[in-house]
């Protein structure tokens, strides 16, 4: 008797622990990403250079993914963000920056990605004020800073009413001079970009 | 034949299912480390190393630590099942909610069906029903903390649908373990059975060739022309043959199953009864003959023990005791004939001496009395009167000496075979020196027999080599031995006419002369007594000849060792053997 009372405890407590670990990993997704010591906020509606590529485009606005292949964070949401680009081509440019230690191979990530640009340099994110990754920045046809931060509150990213990216990009078609963004919206959640330190 | 559905497990199935219960166990270790590298290969997608080998070892723990701790138990099966439940939320989990990864629930729903246990579906049903109802209804009433579907809203009617699937999943396969064991057991009960039918056929089969065999032992025991019946240990009747009925008077029905002793009373006191006990007690067959009842009829009576008592085979001998009788009647009547025959030729012999010794004398008287009044032919007539009566003289004395050969009174001694031939030497020294006859008689051994015989032998033999011998040739006779394991065999040489090979059987019968009287004188009777005497003494005679170049007598004599010569001296009244003769030279 005792050895079955024993073995139940036992199962009991290995079935918590398996609890745990799920709680745990959750909570890890769930936490925002710390803000990096040496970040330099930038203002919405703040006018930004792109360097290269990215500069010189038509006056259509342009959508930022902020990608890390090795993010896991950055790859759940790769189905939503090809959803976006299938929605708004054509209303709105997209292009992929790439933030990764090593050097991807930008081909497959652009095809990856239905043939939209996908560029790797560092500095983007800085003058967009980015740290993590996923993240979106929109810039409306001038350029300027009209949204960055999360694609949804949900990591999932099922949640319309959270479906932060989409709204911006519809409150910037619909010419939406002073949006109103959910705070979650703009707190960064994700992986730290490479490099960065916590604050 | 109807097989029934067995309601309580018997020792067959319980065994059947524990090895079944045996091979599944060892079935999932294959698959469970397929689940971990599973949770393994997913890992790198979203990078939930922490959660693939975390989750998945704890998982495996938690079974094989089930299985360790309680092994008669079938606890480490539900705890499987639970297992891959949570196998399926891990993988789900790994995949960032891909709907794809629910098969796994279905997946180990059909592995579960291996323990063809319906219960263990349970488990893993509750797993799943618990993990959608609580997590579903957290997201649904906004805990932002939890991510359970990729769907906008998991609502009420999406979850009944998809749990109700999931249980109709969950109870097919369930079915299927159900009706897998029930039929599984019905298959073992059936097989046991089946066994049992064939042992109890083989039963039958060995049974009715018993019957079979028994039928045909009854036919022969009724047929045969002996009586036979069987006896158990306690005189108890257990067979009756029909030969039994008739020489007992006795019905079969009136005797199986009765007491033998009760129904023939006088067996009780017969030698049947001691003989019955004697088998009983010593397990070995006797042998007897009796009358029974009537005096005239005989009976040989053979018991043998059997498994249950006694076999008892009756045969009818009276014909053959009756036949015994008759020629044990005809050998006394043969043996008086023989001894009025005997009697008659000693006296026919003896008497017949008289008259023809009183003719020989006279007629002697008449040539020397009236010698000068007969002419030559009257001498002549005279000399042929005597020389036939001689003649017919020496014929009766070797009749008589024939007809004595049987009686040998004297006793056995040890006879020096050679000082016998020194005697022969001096017996026929007139022969031997007129013709330088030589006899030699090397190493002959000293024989413990009768001393008579012997010498009457050898002087027949020595006498034959010495006289049959061509006119002018020396003849040289040799007298040897040879120790036989149980005879003493002897062999008298000579050079003499030799005989053809048609005569050796002959020349032993009484009266046969190869040659006339003018030839070689004789009455044809010295080779028959010979035989006759040898033959007394238990050996045989036979003869080797080449016509021309002389012939060997071989003769064997049966050999008496010392220690039976000092019974035979010592006991009163051995040593004689009385041997008729006459009855045989009869026959």
């Amino acid at each position: 008797m005792f050895k079955k009372i024993l073995t139940g405890f036992w199962l009991v407590l290995l079935a918590i622990t398996i609890g745990l670990l799920f709680w745990y990993n959750d909570l890890v997704y769930s936490r925002p990403t710390p803000v990096p010591h040496n970040y330099k906020a930038v203002a919405i509606v703040t006018v930004v250079k792109l360097p290269g590529l990215l500069c010189g485009y038509n006056n259509k606005p342009l959508f930022l993914h902020f990608f890390n292949p090795d993010c896991p964070c950055s790859r759940f949401n790769t189905r939503t963000f090809k959803a976006l680009v299938k929605t708004y081509r054509g209303k709105v440019n997209f292009a992929v920056v790439v933030v990764s230690k090593t050097q991807p191979d930008l081909q497959a990530i652009s095809e990856n990605f239905g043939g939209i640009p996908a560029v790797q340099d560092r500095s983007i994110s800085a003058i967009c004020g980015v740290y993590s990754t996923p993240q979106a920045v929109l810039l409306d046809g001038s350029n300027k800073l009209y949204y960055r931060g999360n694609y949804n509150r949900g990591r999932y990213c099922n949640d319309e009413k959270t479906n932060f990216a989409k709204i911006a990009i519809d409150q910037l078609l619909q010419n939406d001079v002073h949006p109103a963004f959910n705070p979650m919206a703009l707190r960064a959640y994700g992986c730290q970009l490479p490099g960065c330190k916590k604050d | 034949m109807e097989i029934t559905q067995p309601t309580v497990l018997n020792t067959g199935q319980i065994s059947s299912n524990n090895d079944q219960a045996k091979r599944s166990d060892k079935l999932i270790n294959y698959f469970l480390a397929g689940y971990f590298l599973l949770g393994l290969a997913l890992a790198p997608f979203y990078s939930t190393w922490l959660i693939a080998v975390g989750v998945s070892s704890i998982s495996l723990a938690a079974y094989y630590s089930a299985k360790l701790l309680l092994p008669a138990s079938s606890l480490h099966q539900y705890v499987l099942s639970a297992v891959l439940g949570i196998f399926m939320a891990q993988y789900i989990y790994q995949m960032h909610g891909m709907f794809e990864m629910h098969f796994f629930a279905f997946i180990g729903s059909a592995v579960l069906i291996t323990y063809q246990k319906w219960q263990l579906q349970i488990p893993i049903m509750l797993v799943v029903l618990i993990h959608h109802a609580a997590f579903s209804y957290l997201q649904n009433s906004g805990f932002s903390q939890v991510y359970f579907s990729q769907l906008n809203e998991f609502d009420v009617q999406t979850f009944v649908i998809h749990i109700m699937l999931a249980t109709t999943i969950f109870f097919i396969c369930g079915l299927w373990a159900f009706q897998l064991r029930k039929y599984s057991d019905l298959q073992v009960s059936q097989a046991i059975q089946m066994a049992e039918l064939r042992k109890e056929a083989e039963v039958l089969v060995e049974r009715e060739e018993k019957n079979k065999a028994l039928k045909e032992r009854n036919n022969i025991l009724e047929s045969i022309g002996d009586a036979f019946f069987a006896v158990d240990r306690d005189g108890t009747i257990t067979y009756w043959n029909a030969m039994a009925e008739t020489l007992f008077n006795r019905e079969k029905v009136e005797v199986l199953g009765k007491s033998l002793w009760q129904l023939f009373p006088k067996a009780a006191q017969s030698a049947f009864c001691s003989h019955f006990e004697c088998v009983l007690a010593n397990n070995g067959p006797r042998h007897f003959e009796t009358s029974y009842e009537r005096r005239d009829h005989w009976y040989e009576t053979n018991l043998y023990p059997s498994a249950n008592g006694v076999s008892v085979y009756i045969k009818d001998a009276s014909a053959r005791k009756q036949a015994e009788m008759h020629l044990q009647q005809l050998n006394k009547e043969l043996a008086a004939s023989n001894e009025n025959l005997e009697q008659f030729a000693y006296v026919a012999s003896h008497d017949l001496q008289e008259p023809l010794r009183m003719i020989i004398s006279f007629m002697s008287m008449i040539e020397l009395k009236y010698n000068s009044l007969l002419d030559e032919n009257g001498k002549k007539y005279i000399h042929f009167a005597v020389d036939g009566g001689k003649r017919m003289r020496q014929i009766i004395l070797d009749l008589l000496s024939y007809s004595r050969a049987g009686h040998l009174s004297e006793k056995i001694e040890a006879v020096n075979l050679t000082d016998l031939m020194d005697e022969m030497q001096a017996l026929f020294r007139k022969p031997l020196r007129e013709r330088q006859a030589q006899i030699t008689y090397p190493n002959l051994p000293v024989l413990y027999t009768y001393k008579a015989p012997i010498r009457q032998i050898l002087q027949n033999l020595v006498g034959n080599a010495l006289k049959y011998q061509e006119p002018g040739k020396i003849p040289c006779v040799t007298v040897t031995s040879e120790e036989l394991p149980e005879h003493w065999r002897f062999s008298v040489s000579d050079n003499g006419i030799g005989i053809e090979p048609g005569d050796f059987e002959r020349i032993f019968v009484i009266f046969q002369r190869l040659h006339g009287k003018s030839a070689y004188p004789g009455t044809g009777l010295g080779l028959a007594i010979t035989k006759k005497i040898i033959e007394n003494l238990g050996g045989q005679i036979k003869v080797e000849s080449e016509k021309g170049k002389g012939s060997t007598f071989i003769f064997t004599i049966a050999k008496i060792n010392a220690s039976e010569y000092e019974s035979l001296i010592l006991a009163p009244g051995r040593g004689e053997r009385g041997l008729r003769m006459v009855s045989d030279i009869v026959a």
